[in-house]
């Protein structure tokens, strides 16, 4: 199935240590997305395009990557 | 293992500014795509292209009217510099990760030392690899890599496949690789040297290799010599350290103007506002410079350049214009109409409070007219560039509304630092 690039808005917590963690999608029909937990892999390359450092997040009991590409996230998306 | 007495990465990303695009937007590969400058500000050439484009015969550096005319379907991306320094940022971090030598070449090239990093992370081959294929998998790009046991030949590698070279060139194997290649491959083989060289029958840079020293120096001078050494793989020069301080060997800046430049006066009005900014920059690091230097290009795209050199030091706008009027009437009288110009000044010396006096000059009145720059800086630090202007620059707004000292220019590396 043909992927996406989409930037979405993430709600995420900075601790005081630099470390930052996303908590919830938000999607554009206004639901969110709980993220229960995720892993950091460092700076990678998307099928979709662009690169960036590589959240890969449970969402749903699905795994989801999502990338903070310089300032913003984006997700591999299977709707355009 | 083998360890190498030398050995050097030069690392190339391909195509940099277009594959930067295609990483971001993958759907750009299928079309025929370039980057160029703005057409409306006449900033229009080619800075970049893909390979879809490559193949409809557009070249980087022509305009984007002969573009078009190739490939009417071309689709033309605006650049963004800030996007394509960013990612070539993370692309040199991984190089850092393997050497404290790391020498950029412009935005998308670089040489690394990995000599002494042999016994850190072993043999520089598969190392170089796992570099190639870290920054594919990490940012997403495509770069060629040229190993080799001194600079220039490392360049030559990563030149000769593209994309996604990987060429080693040896002490054992660089007469069969190097040398067959054509001389214009070669670094500081331009195109007016390459015709002088085939003239006496140099065709390739195994035949230069051949060649006797002495004729070369004879004929060519230091530049002769320099590139015979590099044909028999002599080059020992170094890789700078990722941090070394680089004084800066000229100071200078052009632009191509909103409209064509008709007289003597309008170029001198365009030219009061880039040594303004020449003459600020110079002061604030300090140095001042012997030789002035002018390029001219017509509306044909012909370029001319002129230099004088002055007997004292200097980086006072009024000195350094009245140098340049007179290099300007001397050399160019405005047949052609001129499109773009440029200023620097090079030979630099650092800018001390002691002065030789001179019989010749008044000394008081070069300090005036210093301390006039000084405070015309001053002001435009504190309220913006165009709350203090020459009156002169009035005469025609739309050829002197710009600010160069901000307005983004990339300009071309040199070798020698």
């Amino acid at each position: 199935m043909k992927k996406y690039k989409r930037y979405v808005e993430v709600i995420v917590s900075i601790d005081k240590y630099g470390n930052l963690t996303p908590l919830y999608i938000l999607w554009e029909d206004g639901i969110k997305y709980k993220i229960h937990k995720f892993e950091i892999k460092g700076h990678r390359a998307s099928v979709v395009g662009g690169s960036g450092i590589l959240y890969v997040c449970c969402i749903q009991g699905q795994n989801r990557n999502l990338y903070y590409e310089r300032n913003r996230f984006f997700i591999e998306s299977y709707h355009p | 293992m083998k360890k190498w007495e030398r050995v050097i990465f030069h690392i190339d990303i391909n195509h940099c500014y277009a594959q930067m695009e295609e990483m971001k937007c993958p759907e750009l590969k299928e079309v025929a795509m370039a980057v160029g400058g703005n057409e409306k500000d006449r900033h229009g050439i080619i800075l970049a292209k893909n390979n879809k484009a490559k193949e409809y015969g557009i070249k980087t550096g022509e305009s984007l009217k002969e573009a078009y005319a190739k490939c009417p379907t071309l689709l033309v991306l605006p650049p963004h510099f800030e996007e394509y320094m960013y990612y070539s940022e993370k692309v040199k971090d991984i190089y850092r990760e393997y050497s404290d030598r790391v020498e950029s070449f412009g935005l998308d090239e670089a040489w690394i030392d990995f000599t002494a990093s042999q016994n850190l992370f072993g043999d520089p081959i598969s190392v170089a690899k796992t570099i190639q294929t870290r920054i594919q998998k990490e940012i997403g790009l495509n770069v060629s890599i040229g190993v080799s046991f001194n600079k220039v030949f490392a360049k030559l590698g990563s030149d000769m496949i593209k994309p996604n070279g990987f060429v080693v060139i040896s002490k054992e194997n660089f007469k069969d690789i190097v040398w067959k290649q054509p001389i214009q491959d070669l670094l500081y083989v331009g195109k007016a040297t390459k015709r002088k060289l085939m003239n006496i029958g140099i065709q390739t840079i195994g035949d230069l290799a051949m060649f006797s020293k002495s004729y070369m120096v004879r004929n060519f001078g230091k530049i002769g010599e320099m590139i015979w050494s590099f044909a028999n793989g002599y080059d020992i020069s170094e890789v700078l350290f990722t941090y070394a301080n680089r004084l800066p060997k000229s100071i200078g800046n052009g632009i191509t103007t909103k409209r064509d430049l008709y007289t003597y006066e309008d170029a001198k009005l365009v030219f009061w506002v880039l040594i303004e900014s020449v003459s600020s920059r110079l002061k604030e690091a300090q140095l001042k410079g012997y030789v002035i230097h002018i390029g001219l290009r017509n509306k044909n795209l012909e370029w001319i350049t002129r230099q004088k050199t002055i007997h004292m030091a200097t980086n006072i706008a009024e000195e350094i214009m009245e140098v340049v009027s007179s290099l300007l009437l001397q050399n160019y009288d405005f047949t052609i109409p001129l499109r773009s110009i440029s200023i620097s000044v090079s030979h630099l010396v650092k800018d001390t409070n002691e002065v030789q006096l001179t019989l010749f000059h008044d000394e008081e009145k070069r300090q005036k007219a210093k301390q006039v720059d000084v405070v015309m800086d001053s002001i435009r630090n504190k309220y913006g560039y165009n709350k203090i202007q020459r009156c002169a620059a009035l005469l025609d707004p739309q050829l002197t509304s710009f600010n160069p000292k901000k307005d983004h220019i990339i300009h071309p590396e040199g070798y020698f630092k």
